[in-house]
């Protein structure tokens, strides 16, 4: 009898729980894996009817799971603070932490954070569990925190060797993005640098590229892009050139190596000195022919 | 006979149970919002998934659906049997490896002629200016298949702003999918900073025209007020402070068009009744989250945010993070979280 009631408390309590506190969870669908193998665990959020637009998750892992990679093509936060990455706040048992926002804020369901790719290592039971000092902020102007039910996910590890391979299907290229030009005496030391962010919907941006091309006498073509010779780049970036006379192309590249390229245009064109001097020439070149008009040299 | 009685009792607990559940719920609700959500009064509260038309701007979308209309019970919880999957459009192909792009057409309803702002996944796609009967309409092609999160906005002539209309969407190849009948909240703001107990304060700002304005004022507990927008949107109403405590007090408005339509709330303004009248200057300030003072929040003040996330402030950067973040001496998530509030693109 007494399980009974200690039962019954407890569906109580965990109900009482749910009432609006927002929940995350690793959903994973397969219960048993190969070892080996890489099992894509997709991070779900329900805001259970709450407006929300900041996270900040922590994924624990047992030790027999090995983090590789994150796909964040289907994730709905817009602007990451933190991608996925390895945290060493106990070196014995290191977990992932990722963090970012949703602008304009989010309720729903079913809502996709990121989709985390471990390597099953070894055969046994294998645990995912999001960390309960995860944060989840609503979107009320003023960044409060809201209640959190963090959940985990078990399964098996057999002891079969299995394939270690993902196929991501992806044909498209990654979506137009634009470039931000700015300065700002607080950041950067007053340089002026740029601010970019592409977004990749099957596979995710997997790295941008970046070339800084001078200004020369003619437009920048298309030919010339493809002649390009490019360095990985990350956003923000401060030029190189600080006269602002160069063309700036950023490509981003999927994670399947679809590309999308963008031109930010050079500020100045011609320096102050040029534009003078050019007019100073222009003058003299009138003043010589209305000279020789007049004289009929 | 003795497992019967077993049974019994355990089903006894059970609805025990429910009834001390349910009288627990309703006590937190009370606790939480001074005044309780009443269900049915076409108002959505705290407690409440909604209540009449008032979804507070959620749709179909927002729960996996592609398309349909989402309903309300009577209990003031969400019906979804309006809601629709539509299957991506048939046909095109031939050679399946030409990519298949998918559309959107988004429609609704802002002020009139007013400046309306399409973002999706935080980033600025198009602008339109509204009809003279406050209709808008955007059309997007060539989406790639994903999900989506778009975003509405518009502006009145003053800039003061409406509140940001969000809604994910999950496009297949191929698909259309359309967005109607959006209404956009109304504009708001007040004549005074400061106003001497029993004098008025005018509340004002831009919505649909003709449409019935509803206005909440919180401070200890919340007041609605209600008024009609005129032909060009305008809103006023002039609230006598003497039914109000003296100190804080926030207001938002939200419009109601012909009865069906009903807008989230605006952004809150506050203002204080007290001892004396001040009257609010229109001098040009940062405004919230702005932190580069160009009168947008976009990638830019993102970059310059995130170049100072768990960094110590410079002196100076500590004053700009008092004056338009949460003033704690450093940027973490909280930060983050104001400036996707205020998020322009």
């Amino acid at each position: 009898m007494k399980t009974i009631i200690l039962f019954t408390l407890a569906i109580i309590l965990i109900e009482l729980n749910f009432v609006n506190s927002a929940v995350i969870e690793p959903k994973i669908e397969v219960k048993e894996v190969k070892k080996n193998e890489f099992i894509v665990t997709p991070i779900y959020l329900d805001t259970q009817f709450e407006e929300i637009n900041a996270v900040e998750v922590y994924v624990n892992f047992s030790d027999n799971l090995v983090f590789r990679d994150y796909l964040d093509g289907k994730s709905i936060i817009t602007h990451w603070i933190e991608k996925p990455y390895y945290q060493y706040r106990d070196l014995r048992r290191p977990n992932i932490v990722f963090s970012g926002i949703i602008s304009g804020g989010i309720s729903g369901r079913n809502l996709n954070l990121v989709d985390l790719i471990f390597e099953a290592k070894e055969s046994g039971l294998a645990k995912i569990e999001i960390g309960k000092d995860s944060k989840i902020l609503l979107n009320d102007g003023l960044g409060t925190q809201t209640k959190l039910i963090a959940l985990s996910k078990i399964f098996n590890i057999l002891d079969i060797k299995g394939k270690p391979e993902i196929k991501i299907k992806d044909i498209f290229p990654p979506e137009s993005f634009k470039i931000y030009f700015a300065r700002n005496e607080e950041i950067f030391n007053g340089k002026y640098y740029i601010t970019f962010k592409a977004k990749d919907k099957q596979s995710g941006i997997a790295y941008y590229e970046l070339n800084e091309k001078p200004v020369g006498f003619v437009f920048l073509a298309k030919s010339d892009i493809e002649n390009l010779t490019f360095k990985k780049a990350q956003s923000p970036y401060v030029l190189e050139d600080q006269s602002l006379r160069s063309y700036v192309v950023v490509k981003a590249v999927d994670k399947a190596g679809n590309e999308r390229v963008e031109i930010l245009y050079p500020q100045n064109m011609f320096f102050y000195e040029e534009v003078l001097l050019f007019g100073v020439f222009l003058v003299v070149l009138i003043i010589l022919i209305v000279f020789l008009i007049k004289f009929k040299i | 006979m003795k497992q019967f009685l077993k049974t019994l009792f355990f089903i006894l607990i059970l609805i025990f149970s429910f009834f001390v559940y349910q009288k627990i719920k309703s006590a937190s609700v009370s606790i939480t919002a001074i005044v309780p959500g009443i269900c049915g009064n076409d108002i959505k509260e705290i407690g409440e998934q909604c209540d009449g038309n008032d979804f507070s701007g959620q749709t179909c979308f927002n729960f996996g659906y592609t398309g349909g209309n989402l309903s309300c019970n009577a209990n003031c919880t969400l019906n979804f049997s309006g809601c629709i999957f539509a299957p991506p459009g048939g046909g095109g192909g031939g050679g399946g490896f030409l990519p298949q792009y998918g559309k959107i057409i988004i429609s609704g309803y802002a002020k009139p002629k007013s400046e309306v702002t399409l973002m999706s996944d935080g980033t600025i796609r198009s602008t339109v200016i509204s009809g003279a009967d406050a209709k808008f309409s955007f059309t997007l092609d060539n989406l790639s298949p994903g999900n989506y999160l778009f975003t509405l906005y518009s502006e009145d002539r003053d800039g003061r702003r409406t509140s940001l209309y969000t809604f994910p969407v999950k496009i297949e190849a191929g698909q259309t999918i359309t967005a109607g009948n959006i209404l956009l909240s109304p504009t708001i703001d007040v004549d005074k900073l400061e106003v001497k107990k029993g004098e008025f304060i005018s509340i004002f700002g831009f919505a649909q025209p003709e449409a019935s304005i509803l206005i909440g004022v919180s401070s200890d507990e919340e007041l609605f007020f209600r008024t009609t927008s005129s032909k060009d949107g305008f809103y006023l109403y002039q609230l006598g402070t003497d039914i109000l405590e003296k100190g804080e007090h926030f207001t938002k408005s939200k419009s109601i068009l012909a009865n069906q339509l009903v807008s989230n709330y605006s952004r809150a303004v506050s203002f204080k009744v007290g001892d004396k009248t001040v009257s609010k200057e229109t001098e040009k300030v940062c405004r919230k989250a702005d932190l580069n003072c160009d009168n947008r929040v976009n990638l830019i003040d993102f970059s310059i945010a995130a170049y100072w996330y768990k960094r110590r402030l410079s002196e100076s950067f500590k004053i700009i993070e008092k004056e338009r973040l949460n003033g704690d001496g450093r940027v973490d998530l909280v930060d983050f979280s104001i400036m996707a509030y205020y998020w322009t693109g």
